[in-house]
């Protein structure tokens, strides 16, 4: 589990931005808003791997400039460090849509912890009708079950 | 503390807390409704009072009278945080303690014998936390950009440690956050500027300045404690700063310092966190993140907070931030 110190670091294309790492003060993001072009941007958090406050104020204000300059942003596999601030302040989302995200789940029978892809469409029902996600296990395929509290995890949804 | 009084109306929680404290501390006394406990309140007392019990009438005046009379009152944290950081802020509580009966029967009795004992800067700190022979590892930072290194070995320490990926996120994160307020926001509590241009340039931290951090685990807790020697935070401010994730309201923006948004995130990150506070002397924090496997993730319904104060220094840290 040796997290090596992992930088940020950034790929862009076009409409694209694959964010991975670390986002701290060393991340620059509200700098990164001002490369972005214009129209519809998907950003993929999916292995951005931690965060702390200075870096969620600088995710705060890359999401503002891009919103003030009417950039419709869609987030693809919200790392969990990502849903957590998401799920702690609104301005953490912002206006931006959800299209898949990562949720923690534990297998009863093999130990097993660790994050699945969730995709928003999918689990929304699921959670508004009042019931669990649930995963198979990646390593004994046995039932993995949701590792968070339902009505805490999925906040950020709403 | 001459009485411990338990106010719930929940006669599995009532036994439950009665056992974990007669065992643990000494006698108790259970009543239903802050009212009751009320009238019971003679020297020094402890009250353990359900949120739910909390939230209905009579509270503020027990609260009053509990802080008139010299002695504590912990809130349950059955609620969630909602129902419970509210409470903390209306009425200025110092203590949130789990709703969980096996955390609570760690958890309270040490909370109230700490609380018998003279107030102010635990020479234990992190240790007191931690079952016996648990062993600290200590490192102090003499430049202000050495914090990324320093943090760097603790993530090693942790990676040996083999836990889950959450759990050493959230280990770390509590450190990096305790620690880059005990270096920048500590020594310029009153000065954003100050604190924000702070932060670009590496300087050295003269010996006095210097915090220290210090973590270890006894296999059922990591630990992680920084002290600084400025003693610049309330428990105003750390009860504001919490209070602020009740709606999500924080709007970190450049130039208002996160907010204390970094104070909110490490409270959410621990299972405990607990500030001994010695105003304009001292400020020592130690977050506890809870190891042992549990339904929800090991995440708390809401983390327990403790607010240890200097005794006639209480008032004397102003709000900030
Ligand atoms: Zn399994």
């Amino acid at each position: 589990m040796a997290e090596s110190a992992p930088t940020f670091t950034v790929a862009s294309a076009p409409g694209r931005l694959v964010m991975a790492g670390r986002i701290d003060e060393r991340a620059r993001l509200a700098e990164l808003a001002e490369t972005v072009t214009a129209g519809p941007l998907v950003v993929d958090l999916g292995d951005v791997a931690y965060i702390n406050s200075l870096g969620v104020r600088d995710w705060v204000m890359f999401l503002r400039r891009l919103a003030e300059r009417g950039v419709e942003v869609t987030l693809e596999r919200c790392a969990e460090p990502m849903v957590l601030q998401m799920n702690m302040i609104l301005d953490a989302r912002g206006h931006a849509r959800i299209a898949s995200f990562v949720a923690p789940f534990a297998c009863d029978g093999c130990g097993w912890e660790g994050g699945r892809l969730i995709v928003t469409a999918e689990v929304l029902p699921v959670v508004e009708g009042g019931g669990t996600p649930e995963a198979e296990c990646p390593e004994c395929q046995g039932r993995a079950r949701f590792a968070d509290f339902v009505d805490r995890y999925f906040l950020f949804l709403a | 503390m001459r009485r411990v009084i338990v106010v719930h109306r929940d006669r599995k929680s009532q036994r439950t807390l009665s056992r974990v404290i007669a065992s643990g501390v000494g006698p108790v006394t259970v009543v239903e409704t802050p009212a009751a406990a009320r009238a019971l309140v003679d020297g020094a007392t402890a009250a353990v009072v359900s949120a739910e019990a909390a939230a209905g009438p009579g509270f503020g005046e027990l609260a009053a009278a509990v802080r008139t009379s010299g002695g504590h009152l912990l809130l349950c944290g059955e609620g969630g945080p909602t129902a419970v950081l509210p409470l903390v802020r209306d009425h200025e509580l110092d203590h949130v303690v789990s709703s969980d009966p096996v955390d609570l029967a760690d958890e309270l009795p040490l909370t109230l014998r700490a609380l018998a004992a003279p107030a102010g800067l635990c020479e234990l700190g992190a240790a007191r936390y931690l079952s016996h022979g648990a062993r600290l590892e200590e490192l102090v930072p003499t430049r202000t950009h050495e914090r990324v290194a320093l943090l760097g070995r603790l993530r090693e320490g942790l990676a040996a440690m083999e836990l889950s990926a959450r759990q050493e996120r959230q280990a770390a994160l509590v450190a990096d956050e305790l620690l880059a307020n005990a270096i920048y926001d500590a020594p310029c509590a009153r000065d954003e500027a100050r604190r924000e241009s702070a932060r670009a340039a590496d300087r050295e931290i003269i010996p006095a300045e210097r915090p220290r951090l210090r973590w270890g685990s006894d296999g059922r807790h990591v630990a992680i404690e920084v002290t600084d020697p400025f003693g610049a935070v309330s428990p105003a401010t750390i009860r504001a700063h919490v209070a602020r994730l009740i709606d999500r309201s924080t709007s970190p923006r450049q130039g208002n310092g996160g907010a204390g948004l970094g104070l909110a995130m490490t409270f959410l990150a621990t299972s405990q966190l607990v500030f001994h506070l010695a105003p304009g002397r001292a400020t020592q924090a130690i977050g506890l993140i809870d190891l042992r496997a549990r339904p929800d993730g090991g995440r708390a319904l809401v983390p327990s907070l403790h607010l240890h104060t200097e005794p006639g220094a209480a008032t004397s840290g102003r709000t900030h931030g």
